[in-house]
Order: structure tokens, then sequence, then C-alpha cells
């Protein structure tokens, strides 16, 4: 372990004496002060706070991304161009541990600079939200609503599965299968479509949803059904409409809902003690619309009921711990690409990635296609092997970046989501142990291989 | 001395071949050679520019593998980093890191080999009193001559107490007085039962501390043996006669030797050599100068690097503790 420190902390002297690094980390500086104090936000508490921590700590990220992979890249590179790598390997240290030394060395660094940007980006933020600026009420608001961490709760559905199996099952005795698609594929879209039913509700109509609570909030803290709908209406006047919000088997409360423009997001403020000794909460939706128009709520986004469950300070450690677990992963891909080319080479390779990375969505796209060239049927056998080999290429490469993908733990932040501890895990797992166990491995790997001291080095 | 018949290291067939990107074979750098390097033995490594000499050292300390033949090192692979933590390696560059500072840099390379504080701080201590550089220990390694930044290397070389010392051109930057101080440090270091590999241009720092040599050329041993061996001239003789010898004695001696070997005999006055007369003077100028701002003079020899057997050396590397030095 006295090894492995000792490579660590001579990376991070070696880093932050990078004079390219040394910009970049007084950009960050001037960014975390000065961008809260020259944008003015949208006049609301919620503006103000994404202003503060969504926008601030997200160029932070952005900028220690781009450290990250500068720096990782010239960890080993650099070292074996100026020789002192030469020197290193002829120490009882193996190869690996030369890599794990060198990204523990910038992991640690990134942890100390991201929390220093966040203690700063809080900091301003207190400054900017003092006594003399916001009245006491707004503060409240700020503290009480806007600076938490809610658990999201969504709707426990009824059994999909079982109602879709019930209509194929109606549908083959009638004989009305459709032909084309496959009995997996009839299903699924069933239970789309029972699922849109669910949470459709037409004029004059109702909708129940039952909540569970598993984790009661503190006395003192109200729960808050937080909605959002669209109509069939192409225009955003607001549809009336009537929530009652009660225990499975009691008396609850009415809430009018008359003012809500569509698509728009809205907070009705439930009383905690609604909640049955079970944990259930009965929700349920009259559309009393006079004209024929029917409500839709997004059935992942529509409908939550939000739950205190931690402190806003709790819970940006755990979104500082989430962009860790990213700054990490580029450490791997930078320490590595450092490994197998020389310096320039390693960082364009490594931002090579890190585009790919952020075209999550296009790779996603070009894989659920059915044709990569859109050949017509008067194409040649080695078109369409082509064709076939990028589309390959393309659902090969999907899965490969898409269990990357993950929430923007920024957004959850800054919305009052709680970030949950197996997201974090789940983040750990993937993107350190996995992939950033599989990038080291090959790093560690071809490191141990690699000559030092050819006659071109 | 403590020369034994323990193979330090050895190469036999040892070939190396460069190759290009497409692995084709562009130059063949050593070509089958096959050397020993005994315990407590001074062995040098002479050649030209380009004779394999840095390929050979490369391939002991484990950064090229070779391409053929086989080559133990301290008994091991020399990749193996058991075999490595007895090695201490000087390289020809100044490979240090330039913004650590002496002490710094030999913490720093203590820790690789995992001393522990107390031992590390007594190890640094002794080194840098050993390599004159006490009073320059905080100044940055970058600031310093190549002749200061090569006394760091020789201390870091010597931090882990290593029973093969390879020094690739260890008086490369140093002024005379220097060479002659790495000189005495080596020697020293063999009396004390470490071996050291030693590659090096200068032909007299090379015959001064060599037990054997090993001559390269394109990549093949064209000499080897021990010093004495390769360069006696058995077929000549010199005759030292003792100091001050009166005039008339001299006389009457060659006189004799005329008699007998029926040819006039050569009378020459032996010279001192430069180095010595060099050495004399910036002695003298040494003890009349206040103050200095280079390297001070190499001192005594760190107490810690210990005079071992071989089989103390191996019971270190299964791991037991060393044995107490006197």
């Amino acid at each position: 372990m006295n090894s492995l420190f000792a490579i660590a902390a001579i990376t991070i002297r070696n880093t932050i004496r990078s004079r390219v690094v040394l910009c970049l980390l007084c950009l960050l500086v001037l960014f975390v002060f000065g961008l809260p104090l020259t944008i003015r936000g949208d006049g609301t508490l919620e503006g103000l706070v994404s202003i503060h921590l969504r926008y601030t700590l997200g160029f932070s990220v952005f900028l220690l991304s781009m450290v990250t992979v500068w720096a990782g890249c010239a960890a080993i590179s650099t070292e074996i161009r100026n020789g002192q790598m030469h020197l290193l390997t002829t120490k009882p240290v193996r190869r690996s541990q030369i890599w794990l030394g060198k990204w523990m060395g910038l992991t640690a660094l990134n942890a100390f600079l991201l929390a220093f940007t966040a203690v700063c980006a809080y900091g301003m933020l207190a400054w900017t939200t003092r006594p003399a600026v916001f009245t006491d009420a707004e503060r409240r608001t700020l503290r009480e609503d806007i600076l938490v961490a809610h658990r999201y709760l969504s709707p426990v559905d009824a059994d999909l599965r079982d109602t879709a199996r019930r209509q194929f099952d109606l549908l083959a005795e009638r004989d009305a299968l459709p032909e084309d698609l496959t009995r997996v594929e009839i299903l699924r879209a069933l239970e789309n479509q029972i699922r849109r039913q669910a949470y459709s509700i037409p004029k004059g109509e109702a909708r129940r949803w039952v909540f569970r609570v598993t984790h009661p909030p503190p006395e003192d803290r109200d729960l808050y059904l937080q909605y959002r709908y669209s109509s069939s209406r192409l225009d955003l006047r607001p549809v009336p409409g009537r929530w009652r919000i009660a225990p499975l088997d009691g008396p609850g409360i009415l809430v009018e809902h008359t003012e809500t423009p569509p698509r728009t997001t809205a907070t009705i403020a439930v009383p905690a003690d609604l909640v049955d000794a079970n944990g259930y909460l009965l929700v349920e939706f009259t559309n009393t619309s006079p004209s024929p128009v029917t409500v839709i709520f997004e059935p992942d986004r529509g409908l939550h009921l939000l739950v205190y469950e931690s402190s806003f300070e709790m819970n940006l450690v755990r979104c500082l711990l989430t962009l860790l677990t990213q700054l990490a992963f580029l450490s791997a891909v930078g320490i590595t690409a450092g490994a197998f080319f020389s310096f320039p080479v390693a960082a364009l390779a490594s931002l090579y990635v890190v585009m790919l990375l952020h075209a999550g969505r296009i790779v996603a796209g070009m894989a659920e296609r059915e044709s990569i060239l859109a050949l017509n049927e008067a194409a040649g056998p080695a078109w369409i092997f082509v064709d076939r080999a990028l589309l390959l290429f393309y659902r090969g490469l999907y899965r490969i970046l898409h269990p990357l993908e993950m929430m923007d733990p920024l957004e959850f932040l800054t919305r009052g989501r709680l970030i949950p501890w197996p997201d974090i895990g789940e983040a750990v797992i993937i993107r350190i142990l996995l992939y950033g166990g599989m990038i080291a491995l090959l790093g560690a790997w071809h490191l141990r291989r690699r000559e030092l001291g050819l006659p071109d080095d | 001395m403590f020369e034994t018949n323990e193979s330090m290291i050895q190469a036999e067939n040892l070939t190396k071949v460069f190759r290009d990107f497409w692995r084709r074979p562009i130059i063949r750098a050593v070509d089958r050679i096959s050397f020993t390097v005994n315990r407590g033995e001074v062995f040098g490594l002479l050649g030209p520019n380009g004779s394999g000499k840095s390929t050979t050292i490369k391939m002991i300390l484990g950064l090229l593998y070779p391409t053929d033949g086989t080559l133990d090192v301290l008994g091991r692979s020399p990749r193996d980093v058991k075999a490595k933590a007895r090695i201490g390696y000087l390289p020809e560059e100044s490979y240090l890191y330039p913004y650590l500072s002496p002490e710094e840099t030999l913490h720093f390379f203590a820790r690789l080999f995992d001393l522990d504080r107390a031992e590390r701080r007594s190890r640094v201590d002794q080194l840098l009193d050993m390599t004159g550089l006490r009073h320059a220990r905080n100044r940055l390694v970058g600031e310093f001559s190549k002749g200061m930044a090569r006394r760091v290397g020789i201390a870091q070389a010597l931090i882990n107490d290593p029973d093969l010392v390879v020094l690739d051109e260890p008086t490369s930057g140093l002024d005379p007085l220097g060479c002659r101080q790495i000189k005495d440090l080596i020697l020293t270091l063999a009396s004390r039962g470490k071996s050291v590999l030693l590659s090096s241009h200068l032909l007299a720092d090379v015959e001064d501390v060599c037990d054997r040599i090993a001559i390269l050329y394109n990549g093949r041993i064209h000499a080897a043996g021990p010093m004495n061996e390769l360069l006696e001239e058995r077929h000549r003789h010199r005759i030292n006669l003792p100091e001050q010898l009166p005039p008339e004695q001299l006389n009457h001696v060659l006189q004799c030797m005329r008699d007998i070997i029926g040819a006039e005999p050569d009378l020459e006055h032996p010279r001192r050599n430069l180095e010595q007369f060099f050495l004399e003077i910036v002695e003298k100028a040494r003890s009349q100068a206040v103050e200095q701002t280079g390297a001070a003079p190499v001192r005594n020899i760190a107490e810690y690097l210990s005079a071992r057997s071989a089989a103390e050396s191996k019971q270190d590397d299964t791991g037991t503790p060393p044995p107490e030095i006197p």
C-alpha cells in the first residue's frame, strides 16, 4: 500500500503542476464565483437554485472532466516520454500497481476539487439568499420545499402483464391477432396500451391510483402530490378536474383543479396522516370538464407522490458521489489511453470515447433502425452485407454504452429529488467496478507487456 | 572482498531484436551474448555507441524483453518484483522528478520499497550525508547541475541497500573529484559484498574499478575476462626500484642489466596521472575555502549499506527481517 500511496501522491503533484490543468482550474474557480453573479434567473427560487447548483456544478464537472482526461492521458505517457517511468519500473512495483496508483491519485484530486466546487457553490447560494435579500417566507419555502430531498413514488400498478395476457387470449379466441407481430411484441403492445388507458381520463370519468409509502416522513412534513398532464385539445387551456386524496378506507381531502394548464408541473400538499396504517394512499382524479376533452398523465412521469427523505446537504453528498464515479471512469479511460499511446494521440482517443458516451441517444436511434443505409430492394448483396455489418456495429456499441447512461444527479438535486443509495451503488458498480475494472485490466495488461526504453521512446 | 561464485546475473545467448510497427526485424541490438556477474564483483560493460550496452542493461532491469536466450537476475526473471527489490539502478540520464527536492525524491523511492517511516528517515539522512547533498536537501532537483542530479540518482539507487547495483555511465556529468568519489564508492560497495554492473565510455574509470569486463561491438562480445588477464602484457616486464635510490647504486643496477641482457634498458621517471595531480590541487584549495555552493564532498558510506552474506540476502528475499547492522 505504501508504494500505491506514493505513486498516487506523485500523480497529484504532477497533475497540479501541468499548465493546462492549472488554467482549467483557474477557469473553474472563476466560473464557480462568477456565474451566479453574472447570470439572472427567471425570478423564481427554483431558477436561482438551478443557476447556483445545476449550471455551476454542471459546468464545473465539465471542466473537471477535461482536467481528468488531460491529466489521465499525461499520467503515464509523459512519464514514459520523460523517462521517469523507466526508473519507476525498475523498482519493486507491479505495473498494475502503477496504473492503480495513478488512478487513485487522480480520483483523490477529483474528489477534493469536486467537494471544493460544491462547497463554494453552496456558499454562494447561501450568500445570495441571505436575509437582507429574501424575505423570511421565501427563505422558508427555499428551505422546506426546494432545498430538500424527496423520494418520488409512482403509483402501484395493477398486474399489467396478467391483464395483457387475458386480452391476448380474448383476441386469439376471436382470431383477431395481428399476423405480422410475434406473441411477445403483441403482449408488449397490449401492456403499453393498458398502461396508457390507466392514465387517460375522458370527460366525466374518474381514475384511481394507489401509492405505497414505505418510508413515512417526519411528523411535521407534508407529502406532495406532483402531477403533469396533457390534454386531447391542441391548445393549452386548463382542463378542470377534481382530486380526491384519502386513505384506502376513510375520508380524505378534495382539491379542485381548475387553473393548472397542461404541460405544467403542479403540486398539492398532502397531510401525512392521510396515509393509512399500512402505508397506502388513494388518489383519484375526476375529469369535470364540460367539454369532451381527455386528460392524459404520462405513465412514467405524470404522477408522483413526494415524500421527504433527507436533507438537501445529504443529497448534495450523494450527488457528488455519483459525479465522482463519472470522473473516476474518465480517469480510467485517460490513464489507459496514456498507457497505449503517446500524449496527443492518447488525449484524442480519450476525447473520442467521451464524445461517444455523450452520443448515446444517436447510437440508440441507429441501433433501433432496421437498416442503416436505408437500402431499397435493388441493392446488391455487397451493400446488404455492409448495411448488416453497420447495424451490428451500432447494436453492439449501444449494448456497450447503454449501461453507462444513468440519471443526471444534478437534475435530481435541483428538483429536490432524492438520489437513492441503490442508484449510487449502481453507478459505482457499473462505472468503477465493471467498466472501470475492464479498462483498468486493459491498461495494466498493455503496460505490463509494453517495453520501455525502446530506441524510438 | 566478498567475491564468490554465486552468480547475480547470468545471461546465456541473450539476444534482442528490435522490430518496426509491422513486427519486421529492423536491428539486432544484442546478438547471443553470454556472461555472468558474481557476488561482490565489479563487472564492466564496454563498447562504443550502439554496441548494445544500454540494451543489455535494460534487459537486465526488465525494461526490455529478450527476443531469445535466457537471463536470470538474482536467480529470478528480471521482471520479477522480488528481484527488483534487491537491485539499485542509476540511469544514464536524470530521470528524476524535477519538482521534488532530494529529500522528497529519496523518500518517494524509499516508499516504493515499502520501508517504514523510521527506516526511511534514517536512510535518507545517511544518503544525503554520503552524497554531500545535506545542505541542498530542500532545493528542487530541477535546479541542480547535472553533477548534483547525478548524486541524487546515486542516492536513490542505494536507498534499498541493494545486492546488485547497475550503474549506467555513473561518472557522466561529474567533475574529476566527483568521478574519484564515485569510483571509491563503487569499490566500497564491492568490498561490502555488493555486485556492481557498470557501463561506461570512460575507459580509465572502468580500468580503475572493474574486476572483469566484457567489450561489446555490434551486439556481440568480442573480449571478456578479468581485467588483469586482459590487460597484462606477459612478454614485457617492469622492475620497480626503491625510492631515493643513490645514483651510484642505480648505475650499478643498470650496468648489471646491460651485462645480463646485452642491451641498453629504458630508464623512465614515473609520472603521477593527471587525475591524481588534479585531486591534490583541489583538496588543497578546498581546505582554504570558507563556503561552497555546489555539492559537498562524498563522506563515509552510509552505515545501512550492509556487508551481508549471500544467505542473508536470500533470507531477506523471503520476507524475514534484515540482520542488525553493527
